[in-house]
């Protein structure tokens, strides 16, 4: 009779992924110095770097135009702060200095309304790039197109 | 095909573990466990697919798995359910390394899928900021 603990698995142990298939899944698939197959030019890359950047900086300003707004805000300020830093490590590239700050109605609901449409625009294109661009690039990718969807569930 | 098998088995282990979320829960927050629970069933069921269409054969669920914590009131179900979606994010993230096409499509749309539910059960946990930067990335 089969002992009943042999058949147990550990739920921790079945969602507990370790790190290895992502470092493995890594080697000899750079594919930033040329398009390769199917994947995105680097300066689309480029171009999402700066629209990332260019998310902060919306956020930031949104935060100055409507102070009230800053607890709610400022983590997802930083979030796209921190996918602009890692985006800009995995592409080699320098972190781009931003433009000059957006202009942002100082009216909550307007603010807001802004904030949905960049982020709901940024997770589309975050999305296009994760499917189309190099394996090596696909989880930060991913993640941030994950992370774009979960501030739509914050800025309302 | 690397990847969606790990998936598979976090899936296999999520739909378990909502099994026990469910009943410790309030009522509007069954609700949410429910459809959480249908949306791992459908990701299960596409994996299981995918894998079977590569002519692999799917690992299949383990009769029973070890909570990770006790789970007896509301906050621990509240807890695992954040947990659940944690780990299952883990998964899909790591899948899309590996993974291209449609294959790649069903694990970006997984690990958003995820997170947005983390999000929710981080609000009802309580937890502040609801949101991490890097949804499915390892700490």
């Amino acid at each position: 009779m089969p002992n009943p603990h042999s058949r147990r698995a550990f739920l921790r142990a079945a969602l507990a992924v370790t790190s290895v298939a992502a470092t493995t899944g890594l080697a000899g698939c750079d594919v930033l110095g040329g398009t390769g197959p199917g994947g995105v030019p680097p300066h689309q890359l480029d171009g999402f770097l700066n629209d990332t950047v260019a998310l902060r900086d919306l956020y930031q300003a949104a935060i100055t135009a409507v102070p009230a707004l800053e607890a709610a805000l400022a983590p997802v300020r930083d979030a796209h702060g921190a996918h602009a830093v890692a985006l800009a490590d995995a592409l080699g590239r320098a972190m781009p200095t931003g433009g000059a700050a957006p202009s942002v109605a100082t009216i909550r609901s307007e603010a807001i309304a802004a904030l949905v449409a960049a982020e709901k625009a940024g997770r589309e294109q975050a999305a296009k790039a994760c499917l189309e661009g190099p394996g090596r690039l696909a989880p930060l990718l991913g993640s941030i197109t994950a992370a774009r969807a979960t501030h739509l569930e914050v800025v309302r | 095909m690397s990847g969606l098998p790990e998936a598979l088995a976090a899936e296999h282990a999520a739909i378990f573990g909502y099994g026990v979320v469910g009943s410790h829960l309030e009522k509007g927050e069954r609700t949410a466990a429910a459809q959480a629970e249908a949306a791992h069933r459908a990701r299960r069921d596409a994996a299981m697919l995918r894998i079977t269409a590569a002519n692999a054969t799917p690992p299949p669920a383990a009769a029973a798995y070890e909570l990770p914590f006790p789970v007896g009131n509301r906050d621990s179900a509240v807890k695992l359910a954040l947990a659940l979606e944690e780990g299952t994010a883990r998964a899909w993230h790591q899948a899309l390394a590996t993974t291209t096409g449609a294959d790649r499509k069903l694990a970006l749309d997984a690990l958003t899928d995820c997170a947005v539910r983390a999000t929710r059960w981080r609000r009802l946990a309580g937890e502040s900021p609801v949101t991490v930067a890097f949804p499915g990335a390892s700490a």
